[in-house]
């Protein structure tokens, strides 16, 4: 097994994540559509939350995550300027004791994980009974991964990326512990609600 | 990181507690230091006021 933070994702995130910030500010449209959807899916959801992939906060800021782990210490320093406390680390091996937060979010971070179902497995492990999962993700052949693969900004990241179908995902995270509450996919952009399965 | 978010972490490996050294602190939080493994015989380093929790045992 690799060592995971020299994954080419990861390394591509530390090389380039003043060109991956940069990109809300130049896309305010995008970013804050794609914002407003997870507002609206996420709700009053239980807290306390984690968000796993947390990247430089540019949605847990805005959606009051209090909590994110991120493997990108570049990334991890500007969420933690938009005060969100950063624990430096990976899904697949999540540092965080058994059964802490009610709910975990993952926007736009299944396509950069090296192994999805052991991230899924460690989701599981950290949510409390009953806990909430939300996943927001770029559904493969969709418009945004079209759109955006071929484009020098959001290429520089996405050409890393492994997209997934709705129904590849849904089976996915049905087949490590959880029950589908809803889903919301337009655009390319898929938005599901998973509540955990004791 | 806050001191209570040492309540919340574990080895990233074999999942147990960590011991935390603190080296520098302020008013609101550790900002530099360390959280040991005692299992796994691994020290995971604080900088910058971050937990650098990144599995350090996997092997090529």
């Amino acid at each position: 097994m690799a060592i995971l933070p020299d994954y080419m994702p990861i390394k591509v995130f530390e090389q380039y994540a003043e060109r991956y910030d940069q990109w809300f500010v130049d896309h305010p449209d995008v970013y804050l559509g794609e914002l407003k959807r997870v507002k609206i899916a996420i709700g009053t959801v239980p807290t306390p939350v984690l968000e796993i992939g947390v990247g430089s906060g540019r949605f847990a800021g805005p959606l009051s995550i209090k909590h994110g782990v991120e493997p990108s210490l570049p990334l991890g320093l500007m969420a933690k300027k938009r005060g969100i406390e950063i624990i430096q680390g990976i899904g697949e091996s999540i540092p965080v004791k058994s059964r802490t937060f009610r709910t975990v979010v993952m926007i736009t971070v299944l396509c950069f994980l090296e192994g999805p179902d052991e991230t899924f497995r460690e989701v599981h492990r950290v949510l409390m009974h009953d806990g909430t999962l939300v996943v927001a993700f770029i559904e493969k052949g969709g418009t945004i991964a079209q759109t955006y693969l071929t484009r020098p900004d959001k290429g520089t990241f996405l050409s890393h990326a492994r997209f997934y179908t709705q129904e590849e995902v849904v089976s996915m995270i049905k087949r490590n512990g959880f029950v589908l509450k809803s889903a919301d996919c337009r655009m390319g952009f898929c938005i599901l609600v998973f509540h955990k399965d004791e | 990181m806050k001191r209570e978010l040492n309540d919340i972490l574990c080895c990233p490996v074999c999942k147990g507690d960590l011991e935390l050294v603190v080296t520098e602190e302020n008013d609101v939080e550790i900002l530099t230091g360390a959280l040991i493994c005692h299992a796994c015989s691994v020290t995971y380093p604080i900088d910058e006021g971050i937990p650098n929790l990144l599995p350090q045992n996997t092997t090529s």
